[in-house]
């Protein structure tokens, strides 16, 4: 039995004051347990790829770089927009993706940006150069906010109530359809590239909306590094006054609706979530 | 809308300076069976501030790398902890250059080597993970870098720092730590940037990266005390340039002391770069050869080969 994956793609990435734009096409297959990769020409493409939109990278990068200021600077940028079409068996799609991917320094800190789109929220900026270098006092009641809260779901988020939002195909050409979260193999594979064994994954993960979120306690707004060992560094905020501080995962105890979709992982949608924290 | 990046257009044309190709093969094994093999080829030219990359294909470079995947069929057959080989071979320039890197896994434990010293780098690996180490590594000891690992902690330490222009340490005289590549050496000590350009891939951009990292000494005696850690494999690093401080993950690492040697569980280190230049105390014997490192900068992955001689230093904060 083979399972033969095709992929036509076309990216444009701005990088390190670099502009690429590569094309590349190749296949993947398993047989027997084998899984073979080679690559293919592009243009043998069964229909006309688009281009990426190579103007509004640039665009998007110099906007980055002009809005970063001093005391903050960019350590790294990448801005990409691809484009592609795949084939699995006799089921064929394209599809367009953005991404940025910012890490802006203030020493020692550095705030990292993941998005799906070439938007930057300005008022992260200024609560990251407005950040105070001393850690904010310890609180056990947390709001994330969708940007924070994504990241933390794509880490595991313990016991906590969550679903698969519909979307488009997955890496073997089936539909993404929504569902419970449940301790089963998930219906679906992720295949973050042609060169990568495709494996069972949860998509667009999102937390089921419950109970509800006083506004006035202090609010993760940015990751100062993505959660891991039960702990989120985050920019957080409180009273107007933005900090560094150190937050213990404990539990989410509310959810509001899925508010932006972040390239973590298969996906996750982010959302203001209140976390009860360790101390 | 029709392609406006028509790889016909330029590919035919002959590799200049700013030109990049690549054919390579990376293979994943477990016991004697490949279970992936991913083939790649393409091209890059860069034209100032932009790199147009395609898949086109060099035939002599792929000839070439089937050529070196073939020529380790033997160590293949011979080798029993083979968990992966990548075989790579670029074109920049008149230059051309065949790589073969494997990863060879044991236990819990892996190195990184070439066809050259794999089989002692594989007599290493079945050693180390003979013994399953019970106890946890004593802090507050002097520590003893062994088999080349200290080559791991200045790769780090002198390397990345020199690559991010990260003002100068406290270096001890006796010390010396260069990148060596065909395009020239760089002084790390004296914050020489690399001077080899590399890039993993095609579609990558090139980066002033490592190649060879060699330590020497000079005139740098120590006394061995009694009571030691001894590093002798290291699974992996980073330097922070925000934070100036170096991390090293080592993997196998054993204590010694009046009662004995006792393997210890794999444990972390941190330290400012201040700290690590201040804690070095002294090295004996020539550059030993280092199970190779894997450095992965801006999410490219490349080897860079390493050697150092036994360098002895003050305790560093664990984590």
């Amino acid at each position: 039995m083979s399972d033969v994956y095709r992929k036509w793609g076309r990216v444009a990435r701005w990088e390190h004051g670099v502009l690429v734009r590569a094309a590349e096409a190749g296949e993947s297959r398993e047989t027997a347990g084998e899984f073979r990769v080679e690559p293919m020409q592009i243009r043998d493409a069964p229909e006309t790829l688009p281009e990426p939109d190579v103007e509004a990278v640039e665009r998007a990068a110099k906007k980055i770089l002009t809005a970063v200021e001093q005391p903050l600077a960019i350590e790294r940028l990448i801005v990409t927009e691809g484009v592609s079409l795949h084939q699995f068996g006799q089921v064929q799609w394209q599809e367009r993706v953005r991404r940025v991917h910012l890490s802006i320094a203030r020493r020692p800190f550095r705030m990292l940006i993941d998005a799906a789109g070439f938007e930057l929220d300005g008022s992260l900026l200024a609560a990251f150069a407005g950040m105070t270098l001393e850690p904010g006092r310890p609180s056990t009641r947390i709001i994330l906010e969708p940007r924070v809260s994504a990241a933390f779901l794509s880490a595991g988020p313990g016991q906590l109530a969550l679903e698969q939002a519909r979307g488009q195909l997955d890496g073997r050409g089936q539909q993404i359809l929504d569902s419970p979260v449940s301790s089963d193999l998930p219906p679906n594979w992720y295949r973050p590239s042609y060169r990568v064994r495709p494996v069972r994954s949860w998509f667009n993960l999102r937390a089921v909306p419950h109970g509800t979120i006083d506004p006035s306690i202090p609010r993760a707004v940015a990751l100062l590094s993505f959660p891991m060992e039960g702990r989120i560094h985050a920019l957080c905020v409180e009273e107007e006054v933005a900090s560094p501080r150190w937050i213990s995962a404990g539990r989410i105890t509310a959810a509001g609706p899925p508010a932006e979709w972040y390239p973590y992982g298969a996906g996750c949608w982010g959302a203001d979530m209140l976390l009860e924290s360790h101390r | 809308m029709e392609s406006t990046i028509d790889p016909l257009l330029w590919a035919g044309s002959a590799a200049g300076p700013d030109e990049f190709r690549i054919a390579a093969i990376d293979q994943s094994w477990i016991g004697k069976r490949c279970v992936a093999s991913r083939e790649s080829w393409g091209m890059a030219r860069q034209q100032g501030p932009e790199i147009i990359a395609s898949d086109r294909r060099d035939d002599e470079l792929v000839a070439l790398c089937r050529d070196a995947l073939s020529s380790t069929a033997g160590m293949l057959a011979r080798a029993v902890t083979l968990a992966r080989i990548v075989c790579r071979v670029t074109r920049e320039g008149a230059t051309v250059a065949i790589e073969t890197t494997l990863v060879l896994t044991c236990r819990t434990l892996s190195v990184v080597t070439t066809p050259k010293h794999w089989e002692e780098d594989e007599r290493l690996l079945q050693g180390l993970a003979k013994f399953e180490p019970f106890a946890q590594a004593p802090h507050n000891q002097p520590l003893l870098w062994c088999h080349g690992s200290a080559a791991v902690l200045l790769h780090e330490a002198a390397g990345h720092a020199a690559e991010h222009q990260a003002l100068p340490a406290a270096w001890p005289s006796w010390l010396r730590v260069e990148d060596r590549s065909g395009c020239g050496s760089a002084d790390l000590l004296a914050g020489q940037i690399p001077c080899a350009w590399r890039r993993e891939s095609f579609t990558d951009i090139p980066l002033a990266r490592m190649t060879s990292v060699l330590v020497q000494h000079s005139g740098a005696p120590f006394v061995l005390p009694a009571e030691r850690l001894e590093i002798l494999l290291v699974a992996g690093g980073a330097y922070d340039p925000l934070t100036d401080e170096v991390s090293i993950q080592v993997a196998a690492a054993r204590s010694v002391s009046a009662r004995g040697t006792t393997p210890v569980k794999p444990f972390a280190l941190r330290a400012p770069r201040s700290l690590v230049a201040a804690a070095l105390s002294g090295a004996s014997g020539l550059p030993e050869h280092y199970p190779g490192v894997i450095c992965s900068r801006e999410g490219q992955e490349l080897y860079v080969s390493s050697a150092a001689p036994r360098i002895l230093t003050d305790s560093l904060p664990m984590v």
